[in-house]
């Protein structure tokens, strides 16, 4: 059915929903309400307001002014970068034990050193570089991985997989990481079957000068797969290889971009 | 592929400062406070992955309630600092409270950002319960326009209470 008068009762679903209509007016606009369902379907979405604007006291509300001048201040952003930068140097360590850690250090770098916060977002992707590794010490460890320039240094995507222990092992594979003992072996005999062994590894970046940087850490055993990133202010171009080490310290696979 | 961090800490910041630190500062009248309490929250979010692959009013649900103990953190050195005593209560319940805190501020912040004119009529007819016909005499002006203007301003607190996720 087409409603007799649309454009008169169009806007009265607010004044009705917060009962300001006139007892004769609201008469009427129920009547009209009865044969036009766009008018229901409007007053139906305004329905729960009421009850929403009943959470704030009258008194509050009369008292409250329109927003102005109460705007977040535009150095926010720049200072969250500085917190983030001191905050990396006194808890290195601690974050270096997850690459996501290591991404969040990074990136207040990145707003550090550049201080129109705009230029963060104009970022160029620029093409990956593949990463090879090749083992150094023969084991059950696989990776590939890419190197992605960025303005502010580098970024690096790997995989590692870890065959189920098969084929000769190394006891650098089996670099202590708390769980397993001495032996260093992938199948600790003190541990109970439940516990599968799980062991440390790190990244190490290695620079054309010869300076190296940890990048990554993580942990992994036999069976499983992991795809960590990491972050390094340090620019691809500069990258001369990058290695997968045993938390003891052992390189077992190495890649040079 | 996921997005940058750097993008990650700006689309958070650009999604939330505002209302957080409006709403800091309405607990502390403090702006530099605020900017620190911020700062703070939104660094806490985003070192936590699980916390921010959470549903957007789970996110910011949390947000409030970080920056909110944060303050009420602040306000406890504070008291320890200047031995203020046993002149203020001891914040108890809070926790229960904070949505429902959260949301009526979520709302006085919604009626705050409304244009003048629409904040003017949702006033007038919701908290001081006049009729339209009230309204057009007091603020001289027809009451056909009365009642569109509410109609826009209902409307547009609605459109605010869902980008707030008040309601849906």
């Amino acid at each position: 059915m087409i409603p007799v008068e649309p454009d008169k009762y169009r806007e009265w679903d607010a004044a009705y929903v917060l009962g300001s209509l006139v007892p004769a007016e609201r008469a009427a606009y129920e009547r009209h309400l009865a044969g036009c369902t766009q008018c229901r379907t409007a007053v139906a979405e305004l329905a729960g307001l009421p009850g929403l604007l009943a959470e704030v006291a009258p008194a509050d509300a009369l008292a409250s002014v329109p927003r102005e001048g109460a705007e977040v201040p535009q150095n926010l952003l720049t200072g969250l970068a500085g917190k983030i930068r001191r905050r990396r140097f006194r808890t290195r360590v601690g974050m270096a034990a997850l690459a996501v850690g290591i991404s969040t250090a990074s990136v207040g770098v990145t707003l550090a050193v550049t201080p129109p916060p705009s230029a963060v977002v104009v970022q160029t992707q620029a093409a990956a570089v593949t990463l090879d590794f090749a083992s150094v010490v023969a084991g059950p460890i696989n990776a590939v991985g890419t190197l992605t320039s960025q303005p502010w240094g580098t970024r690096l995507d790997w995989t590692c997989t870890y065959s189920l222990a098969s084929g000769p092992t190394s006891r650098h594979y089996a670099s202590p990481s708390g769980l397993s003992k001495a032996s260093g072996l992938p199948e600790p005999s003190g541990l109970p079957d439940a516990v599968a062994p799980v062991y440390g590894y790190t990244l190490v970046v290695i620079d054309r000068r010869g300076a190296e940087v940890q990048v990554a850490s993580w942990t992994a055993g036999p069976g499983t797969r992991v795809t960590p990133t990491a972050t390094t202010s340090i620019v691809a171009a500069d990258i001369a290889r990058v290695e997968i080490r045993s938390a003891g310290g052992e390189i077992l696979l190495a890649a040079e971009p | 592929m996921p997005a940058e961090p750097s993008e990650l800490l700006r689309s958070l910041h650009d999604a939330h400062a505002p209302a957080l630190w409006r709403f800091v500062v309405h607990l502390t009248n403090d702006r530099a406070l605020a900017d620190d309490v911020v700062q703070e929250t939104l660094l806490r979010a985003w070192q936590r992955p699980e916390v921010m692959a959470r549903p957007e009013p789970a996110l910011r649900a949390w947000l409030f309630t970080v920056a909110r103990h944060l303050v009420i953190d602040d306000r406890r050195s504070a008291r320890q600092r200047h031995e203020f005593g046993m002149d203020r209560p001891p914040e108890t319940g809070m926790a229960d409270q904070t949505d429902k805190v959260l949301d009526a501020w979520l709302i006085a912040d919604a009626l705050a950002g409304l244009s003048k004119e629409h904040r003017e009529v949702l006033l007038h007819s919701y908290y001081q319960r006049e009729s339209t016909a009230e309204m057009a005499l007091k603020l001289q002006i027809p009451e056909g326009t009365v009642k569109s203007r509410l109609h826009y301003a209902l409307r547009a607190m609605r459109l605010s209470l869902q980008e707030s996720g008040v309601t849906r």
